[in-house]
């Protein structure tokens, strides 16, 4: 029996190795333990001037697609063209959540194998900040021409969403918002117009309402005039369209028990139960809701710019886009993604003129063609390349005139599942706006109190 | 006379350094699996406990808290629910793979009903879908579950059934779940079932036939107690599996509507990967760690008084 006992312990202890997430982190001490080197001592550096014949090696933790990869790599060659000794090793991630992409960011300085440039998004910025995972910018900024031309081609909201107490910690290299993407052909043979850039919440339902069908008569319906996007991102806004937001201004107090919020809550519900203009939003993955958008089956689909790309590689073109609708104001949400100098980069400078490569005019040209993201710099976002597809994309960085960033505390990725995990209980017509909010209110209270 | 003295401690040295060549040997052999068992199982656990006792983010360096991480368990609603949850699904999932893996074992070891080459066609059939990574087997059965555009549905439909929201309400999101679990595992559960059937001598059942015994009298006479240390083996197991069930959750309903299918693996995954509270997690994975190894010792513990060794 002893022996089974035993047995069964290493069985049980080789199952528990399995669940891996549990086990695996690093045992040894992480290496930032050591104090990282503060900014202070990192804005007196960039007096040196840099030589061409500089030796040394430069590290970037990276995300995105196959295209973002290979626009990086070519990037990275223009930057060894002026500085042909420097080895650039490119760690790229194709990760599909941030979650994820932080995970490994972490994983890799526990183990002591840290980068010298990290690429991060509006999601992460102040959580890095916290974390030490960059320096400020501005005193780099400051003696580069090249970066303050960069600073003066972007629009300031976009600024202030990479930076931390009035700090910008992220050189702005792309970025997305949230746009109602509409079917021209299923409006137009509805005899719908386009509605005005000021539309409302209710020319929406109307819109949606009259595009909602059952074409075959069997009692259910199957077109529908709305796929609603259901992740953080794409509910954000609602709440922002009808004034409010998760937390207050300063992303230190949650305001989930705000009536506009519980309001703007009670209006998806509706969406989908009560005006009944689109399925419920559970598991209509993104990809799914693309494809079914450009055959017709959704009128209408909320969406940032990364559509496109999806659009483009299937020669569907009879799409548009609006504004959000609004119901207090006008407003969408954007989150943008930028370059920041990792604190325990002993080549800081270099990785400073690494990084305006990887957001020089050249290289965010190529991400237009990819389809992907929004640039950064105005001036290529109305570059021909940009505005071809589709009629109205210069909405696009057009929007940043009353779009704001997405509410991003250090404690984002808590804060966005507790919110979404209440709303499940809303889109399934199992609880109220109300409940839901205030249940979702104390959560995150009590995670902001910790 | 001083051949046999001189013989007698020579003899006795080289038996002596045989044994310990043997020892040697022996330690050698197993030090490969020792030395695995230490780096990748032992030392994880150790660490596991190590962070438990801290707050860590995995980006900062961890701080040392005490008990903290486990008070901080008995004020934790969401640690209720998907503890309720874990077992729901595991008591159900494992007993419904254990029944159904066992009716198709015997179904397919009634030799005379079918040829063989169509019994090794279901028998490959039924284990297939243990072959198939859960993430692919959940996103098939992801469409079948759509309310809207779902095959299930659409034939409930046909006997006048109103379409049930599978994966969209609480009441049936874990259902799903256990549904998608047991037609995974049956066919390895029926296999290793198989395997213990085709291993009962036939002899029993000719003498049972002898006096007069019924099909069911066989069964629940000789099949079952036969079968008994082949039906704890798979119940470990499934129950082992049970408890870690994680992909299909993720990639089915991501543990919603709110937690209703939520379990409690996916549960400490998302502490540590999403809200990078590490140390919370590796609480939560000590606390599942010693309930399983509870839970088995009790189904070992248990057992003495139901499984029969021939």
């Amino acid at each position: 029996m002893f022996k089974k006992v035993i047995g069964l312990f290493f069985i049980l202890a080789l199952a528990l190795a399995a669940c891996g997430p549990v086990a695996t982190p690093v045992v040894e001490e992480p290496a930032t333990s050591e104090p990282t080197e503060s900014p202070a001592e990192a804005t007196e550096a960039p007096a040196t001037e840099l030589s061409p014949d500089i030796e040394a090696k430069l590290v970037i933790y990276d995300y995105g697609d196959t295209n973002d990869e290979a626009i990086r790599r070519e990037a990275i060659a223009r930057f060894n063209e002026k500085y042909p000794n420097v080895e650039v090793e490119l760690k790229f991630n194709t990760i599909t959540t941030w979650a994820e992409y932080l995970q490994q960011l972490g994983t890799q300085v526990a183990g002591g194998d840290a980068p010298d440039i990290v690429h991060l998004a509006t999601e992460g910025v102040k959580m890095a900040v916290d974390n030490e995972l960059a320096i400020p910018l501005d005193e780099y900024i400051a003696s580069s021409p090249d970066g303050q031309a960069l600073l003066d081609d972007v629009a300031p909201a976009m600024i202030d969403s990479l930076s931390a107490d009035g700090k910008l910690y992220f050189l702005p290299a792309a970025w997305n918002n949230m746009m109602i993407h509409y079917n021209t052909k299923v409006f137009e043979e509805a005899g719908i117009e386009r509605p005005s850039d000021d539309w409302t919440w209710d020319d929406f339902i109307a819109i949606a309402q009259q595009l909602t069908k059952d074409t075959d008569g069997d009692g259910k319906t199957d077109k529908w005039g709305f796929a609603m996007p259901y992740y953080f991102f794409g509910v954000t806004p609602w709440l922002y369209s009808n004034g409010t937001a998760a937390m207050n201004p300063e992303l230190t107090e949650s305001n989930l028990s705000d009536l506009a919020v519980i309001e703007t809550v009670q209006f998806l519900q509706d969406i989908v139960y009560e005006y009944k203009v689109a399925p419920d939003p559970f598991n209509t993955d993104p990809n799914a809701s693309s494809t079914l958008f450009a055959s017709g089956d959704f009128a209408m689909a909320g969406g940032g710019h990364w559509p496109i790309q999806f659009y483009m590689a299937n020669d569907f073109s009879d799409y548009d886009v609006l504004p959000w609708p609004q119901n207090k104001e006008k407003a969408t949400v954007f989150g943008a993604d930028g370059y920041g100098i990792y604190p325990g980069s002993e080549n800081k400078e270099l990785a400073f003129a690494l990084m305006l490569e990887l957001v020089s005019e050249e290289t965010l040209a190529e991400t237009v063609s990819a389809g992907v993201a929004i640039p950064a710099r105005r001036s290529v976002a109305e570059s021909p390349g940009f505005l071809a597809e589709p009629k109205n994309a210069q909405l696009f960085y057009g929007s940043l005139d009353y779009a704001k960033p997405v509410t991003a505390p250090p404690e984002y990725a808590e804060m966005s599942t507790i919110f979404m995990r209440w709303l499940d209980k809303v889109m399934a017509d199992e609880m109220s706006a109300e409940d839901a909010m205030k249940g979702a209110d104390e959560e995150l209270k009590a995670l902001l109190a910790k | 006379m001083s051949i046999t003295v001189q013989a007698e401690p020579k003899k006795q040295h080289r038996s002596l350094s045989d044994k310990k060549l043997e020892a040697i040997t022996g330690y050698l052999f197993i030090l490969p699996t020792v030395l695995g068992f230490v780096v990748f199982t032992l030392g994880p656990i150790i660490a596991t406990f190590y962070f438990s006792l801290t707050k860590y983010n995995m980006l900062k360096p961890p701080q040392y808290i005490g008990i903290e991480n486990y008070v901080d368990m008995l004020a934790d609603l969401r640690l209720l629910e998907v503890s309720r949850n874990t077992m729901v699904f595991s008591v159900s999932a494992v007993s419904l793979t254990i029944v159904f893996g066992l009716l198709m074992a015997v179904a397919l070891n009634q030799n005379l009903l079918l040829p063989s080459f169509i019994q090794n066609i279901f028998r490959s059939v039924y284990f297939f879908p243990i072959l198939v990574a859960m993430i692919y087997v959940a996103m098939i059965w992801q469409f079948w579950f759509h309310k809207d555009l779902g095959v299930i549905n659409y034939y409930l439909g046909l006997l006048h059934i109103e379409p049930i929201r599978w994966l969209g309400s609480s009441q049936w999101a874990l259902v799903s779940i256990i549904i998608v679990y047991v037609w995974k595992n049956v066919g390895f559960s029926m296999l290793i079932f198989l395997t213990g059937l085709q291993n009962i001598n036939k002899d029993y059942y000719e003498a049972a036939e002898l006096d007069g015994a019924g099909s069911l009298q066989k069964f629940f006479g000789i099949t079952l107690p036969l079968l008994s240390p082949t039906l704890l083996f798979t119940m470990i197991i499934n129950s082992i599996n049970a408890f870690q069930e994680f992909d299909s959750m993720i990639v089915l309903t991501g543990g919603g509507p709110g937690d209703a299918s939520r379990s409690l693996v996916l549960y400490i995954y998302e502490k540590a990967f999403r809200s990078f509270d590490m140390g919370y997690a590796s609480a939560l994975a000590m606390v599942l760690f010693l309930v399983i190894m509870i839970l088995t010792l009790v189904q070992l513990k248990l057992s003495q008084k139901w499984v029969h060794y021939e």
